[in-house]
C-alpha cells in the first residue's frame, strides 16, 4: 500500500498546542500581541469590529452649494472623528446660520465628493488568547497563532460558545436529575462532560443550572438549532447521531476533573479549518515531553486509531496491518482498508479515510 | 515536452504526469493524497510535496529541487517537467459582487460569464434593485466580495447610468480595509475605460475587458471569463492555506479545475461531431457540462456537494428527493445526521450498506439538480458521459460506476461511458490552450477509462417481461443474441477497444431506444463491456421503499457481477419521525426560575408545538 496520511485530531495529555485565535471573517482589527510575547489566557489578541451601518449625508445638498470643495469649508469633523448623535458635521463655526446634524452615534467613515459617510458603531470584540503561551505568528488584521503546552481535545462541532471554566464528569447522576438549590447544583459555572448522547431535557438541564459548557459525544441533528441557542458553550466529540464517547477522550475528561479549561466550541465553518477543541495548560514534569502535531504523520501497522462513520463510529482499536490490494466490504464498496482490532479480539476492515489519530 | 498538472480538490491532491512516448502524449504517471488544508498542517504545498513523492515513487522521476521548488523545465537526467499547471477546485470559492444596469441584458451576460469558474454571487446591484446610493453603498460594503464584476452600457452608449454605478463602487471600496479590497474587473462601455482606471486609482486593482454587451446584439464573454481567471488566482494568492506559495509556484498561476470539464466536453463534442456530457459531483462543488458540436451548455455549482457542502446541497434538493433513491425506509433525523457527518468529515467513506445508499441517494439528487439547470430532460440521451469525482470513481468496481453514472442523470439512449479515475479533465483543460495536440492525444491514448457501451430503453418497462432483443455481429465470431428482460440489467463482455455492431429491438408496448423500435448501432467494449439496460425511463418513479429494496440491490448485482446485498425485512418498517424540538423556548427564560416545575411547563408547552409541527409536516408530505 502507498502512503497514507490520515485524520489527526488529538486528545493528548500533554500536548504542544498550536492554536489560532483569530477574529471572525467579518471583522476588521488590529492584533494587539507581537511575535514572541507571552500571553495568559484572558489576554487580548486583537480587537477587532464588525462593519456597522454606514450613512450617507449629501452635504453639499443639504447646503444648495454648486461644488463639493465648498463643503470642506464647512466641515466640523473630519475623517475617523467619533461623533455622537445630533452632533454637527457641518455649519458655521459661530453656530448661526444652518448646521447639519449627525443622524447617528457612530465614526466619520469618509468626506468626499460633498457626501459625507457616518459608521454607526457596533460593539468592539475583544479576542482572548484562551490559554497561557507564546506568540509565534502574528496575522496581520486577523490574530495570532499561539504556542503552549497542556492538554488538548479536538472535537468536531461546537455550537460557537466559549467558556473559561472548571471540569466536572456527569458520572452516575445525570444532570437531569441533579439536585438544585438557590445556589445552582454542582454543574453550575462548569464545564460537564457526558459519555453519552445530548438530548433535548439536557440542554434544558444545563441552562437552568446555568452551566458554563458542555462536552457530549455527539446528539441529533436536529438538537443543533436549539443548541446554537444555549447561553453556554456546547461541543460534540464524536458526531451528529448516538454515539458514545470513547474511553481515551473519557479518561482525559476524568483526569482533568475539577480543572479550569478553555473550551473554544468553534462552530465547523464550510471552508475554515478551525476546529472546536477543549484546551488546559499543563507543564511538563520530569522527563514528560509533550506530543507535537505531526504534520507527516503516516499511517503504520500498531498505531492506536479512532474509527468513524458507520457501525463502529467512536471505537477505539489498533491497525493490525495495511493490505496492499482493496477490499471489498459488507455494503459492495472496495476501497483501500486498514485491518483494525478493537476491543474484546473484534477485528474489522475499516476504510482508510475513516480512521483519526487521537494520540 | 513532458506535462507535470496537479490539481487541488476540496479532499484529494491529484499529480499527473504526461509526457511523449514514441512522439505520441501519454499519460505516463499518477498519484493521488489528501489536500492539506486542514489540521494540523493547513497548508496545501505540503499536499504537493506529498503527491510529487508519491509520483516520483511510481515513476522513477524527481520532480523538485533540494528547496522545493518544482523543476521546470524537464532536465537532460529527465527531473522535472517542461509544463507544471496547477488547477483548483477546492477551497472558498470567489466571492463575486455584480454590477450593472439592466438585470436581463448586462447584468445576465455577467453572470454568464462567472459560470465557469468557482464563484458565489454574494450581491447584485442594477439600476431596477430598488436601492438608493447609501443602500447600495452598505450592500457592497456588507457582501465582503473578493471580485468587484461592474458591466453595463453598450460601447459609445450613454455613460451616466454607469459613471453614477461607478461614483458608489468607488467611495463603497474606499470604505473597505485595504488588505479585504476586492479586484475590480470592468467588462462594460469601452469608451469609459480610462475613466474607471482614473477613478480606481489609489482604490483597488482594476482589470479591464472587453464589453460583455459591446451593443444589444451581441453578447462577448470571453475577454471577461479570462479576467475573471486572473481575479481567480490573486484570489487563490490572497486565501492563505498555502495557496499563495502555490501560485507562485506555477508559472500560469492557480486555474479553476472546472474550466477542463467546459473546453474537454467542447473538444470532444466539436471533434466526434456528437453530444458529450460530462459530470463530477465533489465534496464541494459540481460541475456538469453539456456539449454539442455547435454549442455547451455548462453549470458549476458552488453549493452543491457531497462533503464539504452536503448540508448545502441537502438544503437545496430536500429530504425526500433523497429518501426517494433509498431501498429502505429513513426518518429525517438519519438523512439530516448522515449529512451533518459528512459535512464535518467530507472524506468519510460510506462503511455500511444504509450509508452507501444514502451517499448515493445524495449524488443522485444532486445529479438532478444539475440535470435541471442545463436544461437536460428526465431521460437526457447523448453519445459519451464522462463521470469525474470520487464518488464515481473510488467504487472500486467498474460496473458500479457505470451504474452510478447511468443512475444519476437517469441516461437514456445508446453512449459510451468513461470514468475518468485520475483527476484527467481537470488537467487536460489546463494545458488546452498551450499544448492543444496534448489534449488529443492523451483522449486518444486512453486517459480515461473505458467502461463500455451502454443500451438504455425508455419507456414504463413490464417487470420480467422481454423489453430488448439484441444481437451482436462481430467479425470473425458467430453472432450473440441476448435477450433482456424488463426491471433488469445485463452485461456482454466485450474488451477495451473491441468494436460490434448490434441489432437492436425493442420488445412490449411504449417503449423505445433513441426513439426507435428497432435500431442498428456501433458499438464499443471497455473494462464493463456492453450494458444492456432494460429497466425503462424514468427510473424508480413512484416507487415504495419496498420496490426500492426489490429492484437496487438486484441492479448493482447484476451490473458487478457481486451478490446481491439483500434488505434486510426490518429495514422496510415504518419509521416514526423522532419530534423536532422546541425551537420557541427563550434561551434565558429558564434561568433562575425555579427548575422542576419550570421544565415540565416547558415540556407541555413544546408537547403541542411538536405536535402541530408534524402534523404541518405531514399534511406537505402527503401533498
Amino acid at each position: 500500500m502507498s502512503v497514507f496520511y490520515p485524520e489527526q485530531r488529538p486528545a493528548h495529555k500533554l500536548a504542544v498546542i498550536q492554536r489560532e485565535v483569530i477574529l471572525p471573517a467579518e471583522a476588521s482589527g488590529v492584533v494587539t500581541v507581537v511575535n514572541d510575547q507571552r500571553v495568559d489566557v484572558r489576554d487580548v489578541v486583537a480587537r477587532g469590529l464588525v462593519p456597522g451601518k454606514f450613512m450617507v449625508i449629501d452635504a453639499k445638498a443639504f447646503f444648495k452649494l454648486k461644488t463639493a470643495a465648498e463643503v470642506d469649508e464647512l466641515l466640523l469633523v473630519t475623517v475617523d472623528d467619533e461623533v455622537d448623535e445630533l452632533k454637527p458635521l457641518a455649519g458655521q463655526t459661530s453656530g448661526r446660520g444652518k448646521r447639519l446634524f449627525s443622524p447617528v452615534t457612530g465614526r466619520v467613515a469618509s468626506i468626499a465628493d460633498g457626501l459625507i459617510v457616518v459608521e454607526q458603531l457596533n460593539a468592539v470584540i475583544d479576542l482572548e488568547a484562551g490559554l497561557r503561551g507564546r506568540v509565534t505568528e502574528v496575522k496581520a488584521g486577523r490574530g495570532a497563532l499561539i504556542e503552549a503546552t497542556g492538554t488538548q481535545i479536538q472535537g468536531v462541532w461546537g455550537n460557537g460558545g466559549r467558556a473559561i471554566a472548571v471540569v466536572v464528569n456527569e458520572g452516575q447522576n445525570p444532570i437531569e436529575s441533579a439536585t438544585v438549590d438557590v445556589m445552582g447544583s454542582r454543574f453550575s459555572t462548569s464545564v460537564v462532560v457526558l459519555r453519552r448522547p445530548i438530548t433535548e431535557d439536557i440542554l434544558s438541564a444545563a441552562a437552568d443550572q446555568n452551566v458554563a459548557g458542555l462536552v457530549a459525544p455527539s446528539m441529533s441533528v436536529e438538537l443543533a438549532d436549539l443548541a446554537h441557542v444555549q447561553p453556554y458553550a456546547v461541543m460534540l466529540i464524536e458526531g451528529f447521531g448516538d454515539m458514545r464517547l470513547n474511553r481515551a477522550v473519557a479518561q482525559v475528561f476524568q483526569d482533568l476533573e475539577g480543572v479550569q479549561i478553555t473550551l473554544d466550541a468553534a462552530q465547523p465553518q464550510v471552508w475554515d479549518a478551525r476546529r472546536p477543541e477543549a484546551v488546559m495548560n499543563v507543564q511538563p514534569k520530569g522527563s514528560d515531553v509533550p506530543t507535537r502535531p505531526s504534520p507527516n504523520l503516516t499511517l503504520r501497522a500498531g498505531m492506536g486509531v479512532r474509527v468513524v462513520g458507520g457501525d463502529h463510529s467512536g471505537q477505539l482499536g489498533s491497525v493490525v496491518n495495511l493490505p496492499n490490494e482493496l477490499v471489498l466490504l459488507d455494503n459492495g464498496l472496495r476501497v483501500p482498508c486498514a485491518l483494525v482490532e478493537l476491543g474484546g479480539d473484534q477485528r474489522i476492515f475499516a476504510p482508510l479515510t475513516n480512521l483519526e489519530v487521537i494520540g | 515536452m513532458s506535462i507535470l498538472a496537479v490539481d487541488f480538490g476540496s479532499v484529494h491532491t491529484r499529480a499527473l504526469l504526461i509526457d511523449q512516448v514514441n512522439g505520441v502524449y501519454q499519460l505516463v504517471g499518477f498519484a493521488r493524497t489528501r489536500t492539506t488544508d486542514d489540521f494540523p498542517v493547513q497548508n496545501v504545498t505540503v499536499g504537493l510535496g506529498r503527491v510529487l513523492n508519491l509520483l516520483t515513487d511510481t515513476s522513477g522521476r524527481n520532480f523538485t529541487n533540494p528547496d522545493g521548488r518544482v523543476i521546470s523545465p524537464e532536465l537532460p537526467d529527465r527531473s522535472g517537467a517542461d509544463t507544471f499547471v496547477v488547477t483548483a477546485s477546492g477551497g472558498r470559492p470567489l466571492r463575486a459582487l455584480v454590477v450593472g444596469l439592466m438585470p436581463s441584458i448586462s447584468v445576465a451576460s455577467a453572470l454568464k460569464a462567472l459560470s465557469n469558474t468557482y464563484v458565489s454571487v454574494v450581491e447584485t446591484l442594477h439600476l431596477a434593485d430598488g436601492r438608493d446610493f447609501e443602500g447600495r453603498l452598505n450592500a457592497v460594503l456588507h457582501a465582503y466580495p473578493d471580485v468587484v464584476f461592474i458591466v453595463g452600457g453598450t460601447d459609445g452608449g450613454a455613460a451616466a447610468p454607469v459613471l453614477d454605478m461607478l461614483h458608489v463602487m468607488r467611495l463603497s471600496l474606499s470604505l473597505v480595509d485595504r488588505r479585504r479590497r476586492p479586484t475590480v474587473i470592468y467588462a462594460g462601455n469601452a469608451v469609459l475605460g480610462q475613466d474607471v482606471i482614473t477613478q480606481f486609482e489609489g482604490v483597488a486593482e482594476v482589470l479591464i475587458a472587453e464589453n460583455v454587451r459591446p451593443d444589444m446584439e451581441t453578447e462577448s464573454i470571453g475577454s471577461a471569463r479570462s479576467m475573471l481567471s486572473r481575479a481567480f488566482n490573486r484570489y487563490a494568492e490572497r486565501r492563505g492555506y498555502g495557496f499563495a506559495e502555490l501560485a507562485s509556484l506555477a508559472p500560469s498561476g492557480v486555474m479553476p479545475s472546472a474550466r477542463g470539464y467546459v473546453t474537454i466536453a467542447s473538444y470532444l463534442a466539436q471533434a466526434k461531431r456528437e453530444r458529450v456530457i460530462a459530470l463530477d459531483v465533489g465534496s464541494g462543488a459540481s460541475i456538469l457540462a453539456v456539449a454539442t458540436p455547435k454549442d455547451t451548455d455548462f453549470s458549476i455549482r458552488t453549493d452543491l456537494g457531497l462533503g464539504h457542502n452536503a448540508q448545502s446541497l441537502l438544503d437545496t434538493v430536500g429530504i425526500d428527493e433523497v429518501r426517494r433513491w433509498l431501498p429502505f425506509e429513513a426518518t429525517r433525523s438519519e438523512v439530516r445526521n448522515y449529512v451533518a457527518n459528512k459535512a464535518l468529515r467530507p472524506s468519510l467513506t460510506p462503511s455500511n450498506l444504509r450509508d452507501l445508499y444514502l451517499e448515493h441517494g445524495l449524488l443522485r439528487a444532486a445529479a438532478g439538480v444539475m440535470g435541471r439547470s442545463t436544461g437536460l430532460g428526465g431521460a437526457p440521451e447523448a453519445d459519451a458521459l464522462i463521470l469525474g469525482g470520487a464518488v464515481f470513481n473510488d467504487t472500486g468496481s467498474p460496473g458500479y460506476t457505470a451504474l452510478l453514472g447511468l443512475d444519476a442523470l437517469g441516461m437514456a439512449g445508446v453512449m459510451r461511458l468513461y470514468s475518468d479515475s485520475y483527476g484527467l479533465t481537470a488537467a487536460l483543460g489546463a494545458v488546452a490552450a498551450a499544448r492543444s495536440e496534448a489534449v488529443v492525444q492523451v483522449l486518444e491514448e486512453g486517459g480515461y477509462a473505458e467502461l463500455g457501451t451502454a443500451v438504455c430503453v425508455s419507456g414504463r418497462v413490464r417487470p420480467d417481461k422481454p423489453v430488448l432483443r439484441v444481437t451482436l455481429e462481430q467479425p470473425g465470431r458467430p453472432n450473440r443474441e441476448f435477450t433482456v428482460n424488463g426491471g433488469h440489467i445485463q452485461v456482454v463482455s466485450l474488451g477495451i477497444g473491441e468494436r460490434a455492431k448490434l441489432k437492436i429491438r425493442v420488445l412490449g408496448g411504449g417503449l423505445e431506444v433513441k426513439g426507435k423500435r428497432s435500431l442498428k448501432v456501433e458499438v464499443i467494449g471497455g473494462v464493463v463491456g456492453l450494458i444492456l439496460d432494460g429497466r425503462g425511463r424514468p427510473l424508480l418513479h413512484h416507487t415504495s421503499a419496498t420496490q426500492r429494496a426489490e429492484l437496487m440491490p438486484r441492479w448493482v448485482s447484476e451490473i458487478t457481477g457481486d451478490e446481491k446485498r439483500d434488505i434486510p425485512a426490518d429495514w422496510l418498517k415504518a419509521l416514526d419521525e423522532p419530534k423536532l424540538p422546541s425551537e420557541s423556548r427563550p434561551k434565558r427564560a429558564r434561568r433562575g426560575a425555579r427548575r422542576g416545575s419550570n421544565r415540565q411547563k416547558n415540556a407541555a408547552a413544546s408537547a403541542v408545538e411538536l405536535e402541530s409541527a408534524d402534523v404541518s409536516l405531514d399534511d406537505l408530505r402527503n401533498g
